[in-house]
């Protein structure tokens, strides 16, 4: 692959790059970015464990609980000896950190600054981790049956058995959820995780000295609480994918600093032999798809040059099968799209159509091939930075314009290709020269109704910034009056994308109807065609929906979050 | 190489971390719900019964502990709670409907209803009728010198002879010594 770059680039005359000898990795050899739970998460796992398998000693042999019991039970009656009215009553004020309102109002408040700041996956793992650390307390509680402490007056409230303690496992699971979904990782995390491991030893003192929780009971409430909250961030939103962050923007987008930074050059120079100096992201605004990156690389005179990236991942993924499927019960059978399985298959997809588009003789930018950064999770795919390039809007659309975009129209129809996402952002244009970017939902063998709203949404464009009479007469020269037609017959609705449609509605020209005028009369091309597929999919979203709610209420209220 | 060792060993976490999940979800999800976990702590009359011992803390004062004896035929054990100064736990009937007798164990209460011969030696009871019709629903109050112990019944009106006898078998119950006893065993006292 990376051979046949630099010949490729050698052939359209380009300087050389500084390449290096790509290396396979051995087996057994972590990837550039490997899932990783970090310190805190095997510190929080191997304490999980010793729960585990104390719990399974307690089951097994009673008097293992009992012995445990009177370790407990000697710690808390040297509290009993240093009760005092005045410590007694501060105690019992501080009990209150672990009321179900308090642990509401904070749980309710993070959820609230979640969904403001549009943070998803976060706002999915808090909820999960509460509600399977409230379902874990609940069910454990229950299966340890320990009695609350004996041989000690209690003086604190409590509820039900005392293994783990509830109000500790919900309150050490509030602060700790609080401080990994909304605080970004640094300082301000840490001195927010330090803070409440001071007041959950606080709270933990103060049940101990009412006699209301036995020693081990906090102590396993702790490790519960904070332990399954923080392996819940780790291993669902981790912090090299989701970091926190609180600029607005596309949330898809990764951040590209620290570690993933790093595991991209190396992941570059590794398997594409390039020498990348400098990892930035670009265009954002542009893409919601996936992560559009700017890389500087090096050259081989001693100067830089600029490849563009774009960095797959799950979310992309996620994002792609969530359009297909809206647009399936939306649109019915003509846009019963088939998603992708994984991120590998999606980059490697949009790799081949480049490929492809190239030996059919499509303008698109040259691609260097993909890397991988976290086997199944992430993949980069390397093309040429287009400098200098246009989108259509900002340049003349001449007669030689309107030939060079319509040639491409062409190509995709005698290439058996459709495009699919032709709108102005995706039409560049360098020297005389117009290209198509963003080939990942192109399709080959398309339906003709696909091929046809390619041309319409091509012409759309042309017409937009040029004159929609001079477009048509150009396209006469490659198109034949029925397939200008039969396009404009399909270039209605969900057909053209959003941003080819606002900016038609921005237009003082109706170039659509522009365009109906000249062309022969036709029916309109009907898109929403019905299935059973269609009907039983729509059907069964909305059961699931129905249900979905149903559940997260009574989950919600069993958590105590209702 | 140290690197190599160390991602090895981060997959290996991985790895652990989702046996020991599995391992945890599995250990409760062994037919216990919740619902499923809390009928396994049933406060039967067992002086090894732990629901028992905890019922004994909630009322310290308590001398009698009310418990399941046996269920008869159509009833089922539903929920308990049980916290600092009350303990009570509901019986579901598959005519009667869920919940269709709750008892509660309380340090004292207000006496409401009519006086009435006790079943119970030792103790006062008050029955409270709230309705005859459609169902039969009320509240039979028993004070001892140290608890009180509270019936809130809902059952159907034309069987509710029945349902008094199947309650009269259903609950009875454990002297706050016969719980001391299992406890002191193990070197405490209750």
């Amino acid at each position: 692959m990376g051979i046949e770059a630099e010949e490729g680039r050698r052939e359209r005359g380009l300087p050389e790059i500084t390449w290096h000898h790509r290396r396979r990795r051995p087996s057994g050899e972590a990837p550039p970015l490997p899932r990783q739970l970090r310190s805190s998460g095997k510190f929080w796992l191997w304490w999980l464990g010793v729960v585990v398998a104390v719990f399974a000693l307690v089951s097994l042999w009673t008097g293992a609980a009992f012995g445990i019991t009177h370790v407990d039970t000697a710690i808390l009656q040297g509290f009993e000896k240093i009760r005092t009215p005045w410590l007694t009553r501060a105690a019992r004020g501080l009990d209150a950190l672990g009321s179900a309102w308090v642990n509401l109002t904070l749980r309710w408040a993070t959820i609230a600054i979640l969904l403001f700041y549009k943070r998803w996956r976060q706002l999915a793992v808090f909820i999960g981790a509460m509600l399977l650390v409230g379902w874990m307390g609940s069910v454990l509680t229950l299966l340890a049956a320990r009695p609350r402490p004996l041989d000690v007056t209690i003086i604190g409230n409590w509820t039900g058995f005392s293994l783990p303690s509830a109000p500790v496992v919900a309150l050490s699971a509030t602060l700790v959820g609080m401080g990994y979904a909304l605080i970004p990782e640094g300082r301000w995390r840490n001195d927010w995780l330090w803070t409440s491991d001071v007041v959950i030893a606080v709270y933990c003192l103060t049940r101990m000295y009412l006699g209301a929780d036995n020693p081990t009971d906090d102590l396993f409430g702790v490790i519960l609480g904070m332990g399954l909250t923080v392996l819940a961030f780790r291993l669902f939103a981790p912090e090299e994918s989701f970091p926190v962050t609180y600029h607005r923007g596309v949330t898809a987008h990764l951040d590209v600093t620290g570690a993933r930074g790093e595991a991209i050059k190396q992941a570059l120079r590794e398997q594409l032999g390039l020498e990348v100096l400098e990892v930035k992201p670009f265009g954002l605004a542009g893409s919601g798809g996936s992560s559009p990156l700017r890389l500087k690389v090096a050259r081989e005179d001693g100067t830089n040059e600029y490849l563009f990236g774009k960095l797959y991942a799950k979310v992309h993924l996620r994002a792609d099968r969530n359009y297909k499927f809206a647009r399936t019960i939306l649109y019915g059978r003509l846009e019963d799209e088939k998603p992708f399985n994984s991120v590998r298959q999606l980059v490697q997809f949009e790799d081949y159509m480049l490929r492809y588009m190239h030996d059919a003789g499509v303008p698109v930018v040259h691609t260097y091939g993909f890397a991988e950064i976290t086997p199944e999770r992430e993949y980069l795919i390397v093309t040429d930075f287009l400098e200098g390039a246009k989108e259509i809007s900002e340049v003349e659309v001449d007669d030689a314009m309107i030939d060079t975009a319509l040639a491409i129209v062409r190509r995709l129809w005698d290439g058996g290709i459709a495009h699919r996402d032709i709108k102005p952002a995706n039409v560049l244009v360098r020297g005389q020269e117009a290209l198509i970017i963003d080939v990942a939902f192109a399709e080959l063998r398309p339906t003709p109704w696909r091929q046809a709203v390619d041309l319409a949404n091509m012409m759309l464009v042309l017409g937009l910034y040029g004159s929609p009479q001079r477009a048509y007469e150009r396209a006469l020269q490659l198109f034949t009056e029925d397939d200008l037609a039969e396009a404009f017959a399909a270039a209605h609705g969900v057909a053209s994308p959003t941003q080819l449609k606002s900016e038609m509605k921005r237009s003082s020209t109706d170039v659509l109807g522009e365009y109906r005028k000249l062309v022969p009369p036709r029916r309109p091309i009907r898109i929403q065609r019905w299935s059973m597929r269609r009907i039983g999919v729509t059907a069964w979203t909305a059961l699931l929906i129905l249900l979905g709610i149903l559940l997260a209420l009574s989950n919600l209220q069993g958590a105590g979050l209702l | 190489m140290s690197r190599r060792f160390c991602s090895v060993a981060g997959r290996r976490s991985t790895r652990a971390a989702v046996l020991l999940s599995l391992a945890l979800v599995a250990s409760c999800a062994a037919a216990c719900g919740p619902a499923e976990a809390t009928h396994l702590r049933m406060p039967e009359c067992n002086s090894d019964n732990a629901t028992m011992v905890l019922m004994a803390q909630a009322v310290p004062t308590a001398s009698l502990l009310p418990c399941i004896r046996s269920l008869p035929t159509g009833w089922s054990f539903s929920s308990f709670d049980v916290h600092n100064g009350l303990a009570s736990f509901w019986l579901d009937n598959d005519r009667a409907g869920p919940r269709a007798l709750g008892v509660s164990l309380q340090a004292g209460c207000a006496l409401r209803g009519t006086p009435t011969p006790s079943d119970k030696p030792g103790s006062q009871l008050y029955v409270k009728i709230d309705s005859l019709s459609p169902r039969f629903t009320g509240t039979r109050y028993y004070r001892f010198p140290r608890e009180c112990v509270t019936y809130d019944f809902s059952f159907p009106t034309e069987d509710r002879a029945f349902f008094v006898t199947d309650v009269t078998d259903a609950i009875g119950f454990m002297t706050r010594a016969q719980v001391r006893r299992f406890v002191s065993g193990y070197g405490f006292t209750l």
